[in-house]
């Protein structure tokens, strides 16, 4: 059996009084793996774990067989590592193509031909090589994320982390970075985190859904789908036993949960397994309470 | 003018050729600036290769940062391009931050100048030498750190060994601030040992900070071994008899130990900077 | 949008607004006659090279304050020449060899040269290589003395005994 990409081995991580990873395990394959949660699920944590800029306080991870913990090691992943993070702070008066320079310095780029040349190239892939000379604060922030994801690609890495790299962009501006994105992974490694199921199901052969620091789920999109097999159907209005419920565009309700016999029974989509799955355990956690 | 009659092939062929005869070659030039179909013409006997070439440093030009006044000094001296641009980067290398220790620096000084001789004179003097003393330590706070750079992220996942990004750019700062501060110093009113008393001092405590910064957040090290020492000096200059205590015989000998003890820390410690976790 | 047909004005007011498609298009139609007759001021092919990339990125930082007072090719001329002329003052390079003028001048030559320069441009062949250099730096591309002698490689005071010389010759051949 093939050593997986990424290793996630029962993580913990606590700030202070807030638990933030509480023994998250998973393992990830080469290729795109997104990670699916809520706010607070732990996924900005775990991500910047796997770019080495986090160590966890108890547990063990692994990339391409590396150990970040090991600064020789750590090294190496770095030197193969792309990363946007979800907040990606810019110098407030470099340009597009000035700050992708500086990263690229960062990462040892020293040569200024070929590296003025590879940030043409990062810029062009992702479509902002019309405004390279742009200030950043200056552009959109749709086109300041495409800017992040330049950096990120820099270097071709075998590793790329991505946190919510499409959060605020509108749907055409999504589609397009997921072009990018699919085009790019190949047998590469891609972990990225979303809100979005749309973006997973698109584009990740493998999902895994975090809430409160753990794992909830690991598999395929299809596999999630199914969690919501025979568990969805729609109603003139919200049925009590449903957990979820909310009108379509066609004006009937749509419920998930425990359906009662006779409901109406319809094909679950990836976002309702995903609802069922974090619903139910916030439900759980009400219900306690 | 000549937009209906065109150069004859001939003639064309031999300029581009550089074989035409000077002055039917200045007609031709003069009826070029005139005529888009005959600059076509012309255009085709030029290699496409050396066009792109180029063009492709054309590129370059454009897209490429222009450095700023720093950093074409910093290139002046000898400094290798991809360094300059780090220290670039590095907020406390902007212009704004070198005109605001010149200003603080020099105003500390004109004002030792002109209450020299009152009973003012020993405090102001002591405030000039304690500004030019920690004006590099603030000067490596700005330069890192979460809060100030913005990048720090994506820096740290980067593979370039934090310490030496922050060892390159605590030189700079170092350099430029004593350079203020020297400069700034020619102001005093006695041009004696004085002028350099702040030098050593200045070198203890940015190392001080930088070995500190092993164990704390470089803004957080920079406060702590600031304020400490601006205690120490305010109470031994109170204490004693002597208002520059912190900067005569004691002083120096106290920060030439800072330096020697931070240095064999750093030897030690460097590693700590890899991974700097904001938390 | 295709910039092909647009004229070179439209062109430059686009490149003034950060078109980089704008200054590719200016590129196309203009470097290859500036390559060409910047060599003939210039031996050195690598300098010529130079001397046209920093004109387009000169043109690309300048395009805001080209005001229509001229042809925009012209404009680019002006640039070049005077840009030619500081590097050739920071390193003096090789000149052209001058071109003796052809005695055999053919039916389509004669309209070509009196188009124009009329009969300015017999008499001009007349003179000999070095006055209608500095003929031709100083009236026909514009130069001033100091300019014209940076690029000749030859004295101030040369260029001005040569152009008195070669003024006098003009007027008594087209007299």
């Amino acid at each position: 059996m093939s050593v997986p990409a990424v290793e996630i081995i029962d993580v913990h991580k606590r700030f202070g009084r807030t638990t933030a990873l509480a023994g998250l395990s998973f393992d990830a394959p080469a290729g795109i793996t997104g990670l699916l949660g809520p706010n607070g699920a732990g996924k900005t944590t775990l991500l910047r774990m796997a770019a080495t800029v986090l160590a966890p306080d108890i547990g063990q991870i692994r990339l391409l067989g590396w150990d970040p913990s090991l600064s020789d090691e750590r090294l190496a992943i770095r030197r193969r590592l792309g990363y946007m993070p979800q907040e990606p702070g810019f110098h407030r008066s470099f340009t597009a193509f000035e700050f992708v320079d500086y990263i690229a310095i960062l990462k040892e780029m020293t040569d200024r031909r070929t590296r003025h040349d590879e940030v043409r190239r990062v810029l062009t892939l992702v479509g902002v090589d019309g405004v390279m000379d742009r200030k950043i604060k200056a552009l959109s922030g749709g086109m300041r994320r495409r800017v992040a994801l330049a950096q990120a690609l820099l270097g071709d890495p075998d590793i790329l982390v991505l946190d919510e790299p499409t959060a605020g962009l509108d749907p055409e501006q999504r589609l397009r970075f997921r072009e990018i994105v699919s085009e790019r992974a190949g047998d590469r490694t891609v972990l990225l985190s979303t809100h979005q199921t749309e973006d997973v199901a698109a584009l990740c052969p493998r999902v895994v859904v975090m809430l409160d620091g753990s794992a909830l789920f690991e598999g395929t999109p299809k596999e999630l789908t199914d969690v919501a097999a025979g568990r969805v159907w729609l109603a003139p209005e919200r049925s009590p036993s449903a957990r979820l419920s909310w009108r379509n565009p066609e004006g009937a309700h749509r419920n998930i949960g425990d359906a009662p016999s006779g409901a109406d029974l319809v094909a679950p989509t990836l976002e309702d397994g995903y609802l069922l799955l974090v619903g139910q355990r916030a439900f759980t956690e009400e219900e306690v309470a | 003018m000549s937009t209906t009659w065109h150069a004859d092939p001939e003639a064309l062929e031999l300029y581009s050729a550089g074989h035409l005869d000077d002055v039917r070659a200045s007609s031709l030039e003069a009826h070029l600036l005139a005529c888009p179909h005959c600059r076509g013409a012309v255009a085709a006997r030029v290699p496409r290769s050396q066009l792109d070439t180029m063009w492709n440093t054309i590129e370059d030009a454009l897209d490429a940062p222009q450095p700023g006044i720093i950093e074409l000094a910093l290139l002046q001296l000898g400094v290798h391009e991809h360094v300059a641009r780090l220290l670039a980067a590095t907020s406390s290398l902007r212009l704004s931050w070198f005109l605001a220790e010149a200003f603080a620096l020099g105003s500390a000084a004109f004002a030792a100048q002109h209450t020299a001789g009152t009973g003012a004179g020993g405090a102001t003097l002591f405030l000039f030498l304690v500004l030019a003393a920690l004006a590099p330590v603030a000067g490596v706070a700005a330069a890192f750190g979460p809060g100030v750079d913005p990048a720090y992220e994506i820096g740290i996942a980067s593979p370039m060994r934090g310490d030496r990004l922050l060892f390159v750019r605590a030189t700079a700062v170092l350099g430029a601030s004593i350079l203020i501060a020297g400069i700034a110093a020619l102001a005093l009113p006695d041009l004696d040992w004085t002028v350099t008393l702040w030098l050593l001092p200045a070198l203890g405590l940015t190392l001080t900070t930088l070995a500190v910064a092993t164990w704390l957040q470089p803004i957080a090290a920079a406060c702590t071994v600031g304020l400490t020492w601006l205690v120490v000096a305010a109470a031994s200059s109170v204490a004693t008899t002597d208002p520059l205590a912190a900067f005569h015989v004691v002083g120096q000998l106290v920060s030439t130990l800072a330096i020697v003890t931070s240095v064999l820390v750093l030897a030690q410690r460097r590693s700590a900077y890899e991974g700097r976790i904001p938390s | 949008m295709t910039v092909r047909a647009d004229g070179d004005d439209t062109l430059l007011a686009a490149v003034a607004t950060g078109d980089r498609e704008a200054l590719a298009e200016l590129y196309h139609r203009h470097a290859p006659w500036l390559v060409l007759r910047l060599s003939r001021r210039c031996a050195d092919p690598g300098i010529v090279e130079e001397v046209v990339q920093d004109t387009f990125v000169a043109v690309w930082r300048g395009a805001a304050r080209y005001r229509a007072s001229g042809e925009v090719p012209a404009w680019i001329w002006g640039i070049g020449i005077r840009r030619l002329i500081s590097r050739l003052r920071q390193r003096p390079a090789p000149i052209p060899r001058m071109h003796a003028h052809d005695t055999m001048v053919s039916a389509e030559d004669e309209v070509l040269i009196s188009v124009e320069h009329g009969d300015l441009g017999a008499a001009l062949g007349r003179l000999s290589p070095e006055l209608r250099a500095v003929v031709q730096a100083t009236v026909l591309d514009g130069l001033t003395t100091k300019e014209a002698a940076t690029l000749l490689g030859i004295p101030r005071g040369t260029v001005k005994t040569r152009a008195a010389r070669a003024r006098r010759e003009l007027r008594e051949a087209l007299a």
